[in-house]
């Protein structure tokens, strides 16, 4: 099979053997044809990539969707979890890529083109499961906070009302300066 | 050949998307997809047989009552069940709002359905791959064929204009006939030359490469040469050992005859079965031992040793045989006896010249492991007397007796055939030189002698002899 993806260059281990012979006229146009035939591959696997991202973008949100239909707020970390583990096996050459490395009191960057893909990816990442668990999440929070409301309704309710308290105070006040001027009183006597 | 119907695959990978992204988007969205409660609170008022109630529960209804708090049923039941102090239910009005939770299977279905579209996908790039290999293929063989096509047509039409010219030439008399024959003629021999040398530079090739083909023949000759005059300078020491092994033999055997009308040598030489017997400690794997170490000096070779303490305390002596197969289980033990009833069989047909020697030791118990054991040692026993001659096999069997029980039932007759020597020791440990000749040997005329009281000399054992034929030669005329 003829090496149409010219990216990654290896070592062949297969003899090479040259094709018969060609005029350069000829040689041109294989070169040309070959070519085109190389572009029109390229672009199906362009595409390929693109059907990847887009299976690995609905699988994470689906699955997220999924596990939090069934299992409620209780499946809210293994969400979370398998969502970004999707994304890091999905993206894990571009962090295999990234090197960060001092030399001579320099310091020198490989793959950050890959590191900014994976940022990217993420932040998409980080979309999807805002749309995938949010509203959950949201009703959630909500929910307790709307529990917390009635409880503390619930102990208003219950307790005295508060200008009960006041006349209640007022007049434990007064009784308590009575008895201690009563006691003082009594002393001095 | 091509299909009749091929499947779309970018269409599948183009579906498997679409519906996958509607299902997930779609399909598995409702209105209320979780369990939710609406809860009211509306406590009821203390005054109740006072004249104001309806008023009191009135305010207040109007305070609380009024609106209905949504939450999650599961955050509700959950709060209720871990609050140290949970809400009064029977102050509050509680209605269940159900999710509809029949959708989710949606977003599995989603999931299955954009992968498939991938694999469709990478399948129909797997395709044009491929198909762009046999596409460019096909180019280069099209591009050859009109490339041929037109050289020749080319050729053929510039010859065709030159004749042409040629021809008016010699109409308008600007060239003779004789001048165009003459140049033919020339053309002719030219493609007669260019034809021979072509030849000659072929003969040429060839003569270079019986050359070369010579020189290496000649250069192996003459490294065999330098090879045979190295290993003659060794095989004079070689055939110095040679010749002091064969004279070592020569001075064992002369001692073997003189040693009592020279019965070992008879017992050594001869082909009938050797079978040993004796108490605990009377030597008879030593003496089993002797006698295979002068058999394989004889040129016997010693193709199998067979016994179960093999690398236990009679090692050592095993050791200085240099057998081709040992056995030291009794499970290998078996198969070999198995093997070896088969290798005879194989040997009678094959009619073999040379000897070889088989040395069978722990005899006594073999019949008594198993059922097939049982089976198998009478076999064994008599294809030992009757083939092993035939097969050039010369037996060595020792044992603690010589009863049914190790020999199985019916060989008796047979055992007769064969030698049956007995060993003693004192108190068993210590063997002494006494032997007993049960049977085997025969007097002038041919009858069987039972019982012959024999010796053994003091050197007939297996590390002097071994040392013997390996620098520690016996001195036969101090030995007794």
């Amino acid at each position: 099979m003829i090496d149409f993806d010219s990216e990654e260059k290896e070592q062949s281990n297969y003899p090479t053997e040259e094709d018969t012979a060609f005029t350069n006229d000829e040689q041109e146009a294989i070169k040309e044809y070959k070519a085109n035939l190389t572009k029109r591959i390229n672009k199906h696997r362009s595409i390929l990539k693109g059907f990847e991202s887009a299976f690995w973008g609905i699988t994470s949100y689906s699955f997220a969707r999924f596990l939090i239909l069934v299992s409620g707020s209780s499946a809210l970390g293994f969400a979370v979890a398998s969502v970004f583990l999707i994304n890091n096996i999905v993206n894990r050459d571009c962090l295999d890529a990234f090197r960060l490395e001092r030399n001579d009191a320099e310091w020198k960057v490989e793959g950050m083109g890959k590191l900014l893909k994976f940022v990217l990816t993420t932040i998409g990442t980080a979309f999807i499961l805002w749309g995938s668990i949010g509203e959950f999440y949201h009703i959630y929070n909500n929910s307790n906070e709307t529990y917390n409301n009635l409880t503390k309704t619930v102990e208003e309710f219950q307790a005295l009302p508060q200008d009960d308290q006041n006349k209640l105070l007022i007049f434990s006040g007064i009784v308590a300066i009575a008895g201690l001027y009563i006691a003082i009183d009594s002393k001095r006597k | 050949m091509k299909k009749l119907f091929q499947i779309p695959l970018g269409g599948l990978a183009i579906a498997g998307l679409a519906v996958g992204t509607c299902c997930a988007w779609l399909m598995g969205e409702t209105v209320r997809p979780y369990d939710m409660v609406g809860v009211k609170f509306c406590p009821k008022t203390a005054n109740v047989r006072k004249k104001n109630y309806e008023q009191a529960q009135r305010k207040l209804d109007k305070k609380y009552c009024q609106y209905e708090h949504k939450m999650l049923s599961e955050v509700w039941d959950k709060k209720q069940y871990e609050a140290i102090k949970p809400l009064p239910e029977n102050s509050f009005i509680i209605r269940n709002i159900p999710g509809e939770k029949t959708t989710y299977w949606w977003y599995l279905v989603s999931i299955a359905s954009v992968g498939g579209g991938v694999l469709a996908w990478a399948k129909k790039c797997e395709k044009i791959e491929l198909a762009a290999h046999y596409e460019l293929e096909g180019y280069k063989t099209q591009i050859k064929i009109f490339g041929v096509n037109s050289r020749e047509e080319r050729d053929f039409k510039t010859d065709t204009v030159r004749n042409q010219w040629v021809g008016m030439r010699l109409e308008t008399g600007l060239i003779s006939q004789d001048a165009v024959n003459e140049r033919y003629k020339k053309q002719s021999e030219v493609q007669d030359a260019t034809h021979a040398a072509a030849l000659k530079q072929f003969d040429a090739g060839n003569s270079e490469m019986d050359k070369t083909i010579a020189e290496n023949l000649r250069d192996a000759a003459k490294a065999d040469k330098e090879r045979v005059k190295l290993q003659g300078k060794g095989s004079a020491s070689t055939t110095t050992n040679q010749s002091n092994d064969e004279i070592y033999l020569l001075q064992l055997i002369e001692a073997l005859k003189a040693h009592e009308d020279g019965w070992i040598f008879d017992l050594i030489n001869s082909v009938k079965p050797i079978f040993l017997i004796g108490d605990m400690g009377s030597a008879k794997t030593s003496m089993a031992v002797s006698l295979g170490l002068i058999r394989e000096a004889l040129g016997h070779r010693i193709h199998r040793i067979a016994d179960k303490h093999l690398n236990g305390e009679n090692s050592d002596k095993w050791n200085l045989l240099k057998a081709e197969c040992r056995h030291d289980n009794n499970s290998s033990i078996l198969e070999a006896l198995q093997d070896q009833i088969e290798r005879r069989g194989e040997r009678i047909n094959q009619r073999p010249t040379s000897k070889e020697q088989f040395i069978l030791d722990e005899f006594t118990q073999l019949a008594k492991i198993s059922k097939e054991a049982n089976v198998l040692i009478p076999l064994f026993v008599t294809s030992t007397y009757s083939d092993t001659r035939k097969a050039k096999e010369l037996f060595i069997g020792v044992t603690h007796s010589f009863t049914n029980a190790s020999f199985g039932d019916g060989v008796f007759e047979l055992r007769q055939r064969g030698w049956l020597i007995e060993k003693f020791s004192v108190n068993g440990e210590t063997p002494i030189p006494r032997v007993v000749i049960r049977t085997g040997l025969k007097d002038l005329n041919g009858n069987n002698l039972e019982d012959v009281e024999k010796t053994l000399p003091s050197w007939f054992r297996p590390e002097l002899i071994h040392g013997h034929f390996n620098d520690s030669p016996i001195s036969f005329d101090n030995a007794g």
